[in-house]
């Protein structure tokens, strides 16, 4: 299979070798690149991108929307996903490095859909995945389908013969999806030089403040009353110096940072425990929190992990209507905004919300959920 | 086992491990190695062991004459770290592991004899369903109660638990999910989990239908399933059985009632669906392929516990390859020895029921007797 992808095609897919090889066309190095004008220009594409991959849905339509077919747009396009990728292995946060992975796998699988079987196959292809006849072979099958969490794509579920493995037309471009996945999970997060990071510091600020800001937006300050139960549960456990389990450890960690509050913050709670030792707990938050590098993906367990894990403890009613500790932590926190707000006269006034932000309880949850789901409404997976 | 049995078995370990050709895994410098020695005292392991050349670890069974010899499945940097994260992982060979033991008690010639049925079934799902070619599958037997299988492809050799789980799930019929597994389009003959389901379902309505299930007339729901739907089911078994035998899976076959009945008779997992399912499926144990950093006997050593040659098979051997006769490692010579229990049983095609006492057997037997704790070394008769 033989076919020539047009410089659109680049822009719509930077992460294939010959859209990287379109790139070098501006014959300098990356590193060399940053101090050009045109690599200004790229670099804050790339903190739109960013910004774009952690906005949700809206954002990849944004990204899609404004695809151009000028080579020089192009360029500037696979540039800023190559810049994107240096400035969040810059800020070392896995929150970012996960949103952005998403993001490129989520955008790729938009642009599939509407592309003709030609291309999609050649994608695959380029991706490591020879379709032919909605059949595929049994090793690249398993490495794509083990990222996507629904029993569908369990081999077992599966007709094989002989190593092939049989899906269908619509299956491919899921397919596609998981595997670009799992490729920007390996090569997303690169290490980048020092000296270049701080070079480009104040995109990464930028980039940072963004991030900050969404946090923000989604839960708030930071609400010690509206922990759920199970994360209650552990802080106790480490307030009264019990050894608490890695997985225990891990959850609560995710859970912290991902509501927003600092390492400092968390290596705080930490510290309540009797034989509290700085060095030790600083290494493993940061290890978990993704500041001492990793690309790989990092969200806090669903409930249905947290259970398998035995620390699910102490359960309310509340919990019956939530899948995952951050959902319950939101629903909390309104419910006692709110209360407050009923006592002290206030109506209607929900200091959560910003204008213009996004309110749409699923669509955020699905930011933080099953790190094998893979689209919203999929995001109650129970297999870790 | 007394100190003189005790010395006696090591030599002939000893011998063994002298005379004969003992085979080097692929990469053994990048294995790790680990040893269990004849000692009174300890089941203790040595392990996190290194060996540059086959001649190294040659002359270490030669000398050490160990009574279970172990490498890594796993390839690794720095295999003698004593510290598993400093070992530096590249990959593992692909592993399935049969034990008769989480398979069916019994006697041990029993266990063997029903292993080997789960090794077939094994076999022909990994070559004619999931494609790896015969050649890329070694076959041993395990000395003691099983056969081990490893496959060397180096497209699979970095694999991670999770693509691993994926290969094992399947040859245990792990997972299955009715709404999915009964929407892809397939050949009523070929094998695949679709297919297996369907038979276990026709097994189990006919033995729902028969007088084994008392419970059928009792109780309000069987195996989780509403009664008023095993009514509804049981009424049209021979419809549905007709249908299913020839493939017709229709909405009118496979209706609303018998995703009910499927899905629940998958939740139970004790329950005789489950049971009848799980004979069509090779029952091999799942943490040993899921975990890539597992220990496995080396092919061609002796397992202390029987005496008997962890062996390698070829395919055209493994129909009549009998355990207890072919992977015999010692001489013919007598050896005098003191039945302390009862024991009962075949070996090399002999068959014994004798009491406590005194005998002569040969030196293999009398190796399996001293190992399996059936007898001690004898004085003179
Ligand atoms: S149900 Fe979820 S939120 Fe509630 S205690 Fe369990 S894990 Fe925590």
């Amino acid at each position: 299979m033989k076919i020539a992808l047009d410089v659109r095609d680049f822009g719509k897919y930077p992460f294939l070798k010959e859209s990287q090889a379109f790139l070098s066309e501006y014959k300098i190095p990356l590193d060399e690149l940053i101090r050009t004008d045109n690599g200004k220009i790229a670099l804050n594409h790339a903190v739109s991108r960013i910004k774009r991959a952690l906005s949700g849905h809206a954002g990849i339509v944004g990204s899609i929307a404004s695809l151009s077919n000028d080579t020089g747009r192009v360029r500037i396009e696979i540039a800023s996903y190559a810049f994107s990728r240096i400035l969040v292995s810059c800020a070392k946060d896995r929150y970012l490095i996960s949103r952005l992975t998403q993001f490129e796998a989520d955008r790729a699988y938009l642009l599939l859909l509407e592309e003709n079987d030609d291309i999609i196959e050649y994608v695959a292809s380029r991706m490591g995945l020879t379709i032919e006849q909605n059949e595929l072979q049994l090793i690249p099958y398993v490495e794509a389908a083990v990222q996507i969490s629904l029993p569908k794509w369990r081999l077992v579920n599966r007709s094989v013969i002989r190593g092939m493995v049989k899906i269908s037309n619509d299956e491919k471009i899921e397919l596609i999806r998981a595997k670009i996945l799992s490729f920007q999970r390996q090569n997303l997060h690169q290490a980048v030089p020092g000296s270049i990071c701080e070079e480009i510091l104040p995109f990464i600020a930028d980039v940072i403040k963004e991030h900050q800001e969404k946090i923000l937006e989604q839960f708030g300050s930071v609400d010690e009353t509206s922990y759920p139960p199970c994360m209650m549960a552990i802080i106790t456990a480490v307030t009264k110096g019990f050894n608490i389990p890695h997985t225990a450890r891990f959850a609560l960690t995710a859970f912290l940072h991902t509501i927003g509050l600092s390492l400092d913050g968390i290596i705080e709670v930490f510290s309540r425990a009797p034989d509290f030792s700085i060095e030790k707990t600083q290494y493993q938050v940061e290890h978990i929190s993704g500041r001492s590098g990793y690309g790989t993906d990092y969200t806090p367990p669903l409930c249905a992990t947290m259970q398998t894990y035995g620390i699910c403890t102490n359960k309310d009613s509340l919990c019956e209507k939530v899948n995952h500790p951050l959902t319950y932590y939101k629903i909390k926190k309104k419910e006692l905004i709110k209360k407050k707000g009923e006592k002290s006269g206030l109506r209607n006034v929900n200091p959560d919300s910003s204008p213009g932000k996004n309110t749409n309880e699923d669509d955020d949850s699905s930011d933080v959920t099953g790190t094998r789901s893979y689209k919203e409404g999929e995001n109650d997976d129970t297999k870790t | 086992m007394n100190r003189e049995t005790l010395e006696f078995t090591r030599e002939c370990f000893r011998n063994y491990y002298t005379n004969s050709n003992i085979l080097s895994p692929v990469s053994m410098e990048k294995r790790e190695w680990g040893f269990i020695f004849f000692d009174l005292d300890a089941v203790h392991m040595r392990r996190h062991i290194a060996f540059l050349r086959a001649e190294e670890f040659r002359s270490y069974l030669k000398n050490l004459a160990p009574a279970h010899v172990y490498y890594s499945t796993a390839y690794y940097g720095s295999p003698d770290a004593p510290q598993m994260k400093d070992k530096n992982w590249s990959g593992a060979d692909l592993v399935f592991d049969l034990d008769a033991d989480h398979i069916k008690r019994g006697s041990y010639e029993e266990m063997l004899l029903r292993v080997k049925e789960e090794l077939f079934k094994l076999l022909s799902m990994l070559t004619d369903e999931l494609g790896f070619s015969k050649k890329e599958i070694e076959i041993v037997f395990s000395g003691g109660r099983g056969y081990h299988i490893h496959i060397r492809n180096a497209a699979v050799y970095r694999w991670g638990s999770s693509e691993r789980r994926e290969l094992i799930d399947y040859i245990c019929g792990t997972g299955l999910e009715p709404s999915a597994v009964l929407k892809f389009q397939s050949d009523f003959k070929e094998n695949n989990w679709k297919n297996r389901m369907l038979d276990s379902l026709m097994e189990y309505l006919v033995w729902l239908d028969g007088p084994d299930s008392k419970q059928a007339e009792s109780s309000k729901s069987i195996e989780g399933v509403p009664k008023k739907i095993v009514e509804k089911i049981l009424e049209k078994k021979d419809f549905l059985i007709e249908k299913i035998s020839l493939g017709e899976l229709s909405e009118k076959v496979i209706d609303n009632d018998v995703k009910t009945i499927l899905n629940a008779l998958l939740t139970k997992k004790d329950g005789n669906f489950q049971k009848i399912l799980n004979e069509r499926a090779a029952r091999a144990d799942e943490p040993v392929t899921t975990d890539t950093k597992r220990l496995i006997r080396l092919p061609s050593s002796l397992h202390g516990g029987t005496g008997l040659q962890v062996m390698k098979l070829e395919w055209d051997k493994i129909q009549e390859f009998r355990p207890l006769t072919d992977a015999t490692a010692f001489e013919d010579r007598e050896v005098r020895v003191e039945l302390i229990k009862p024991f009962s049983g075949t070996f090399s095609d002999n068959s014994y029921d004798i009491k406590k006492g005194p005998y002569r057997v040969s030196e293999s037997m009398a190796v399996f007797l001293f190992c399996r704790g059936y007898a001690e070394l004898g004085g003179s008769i």
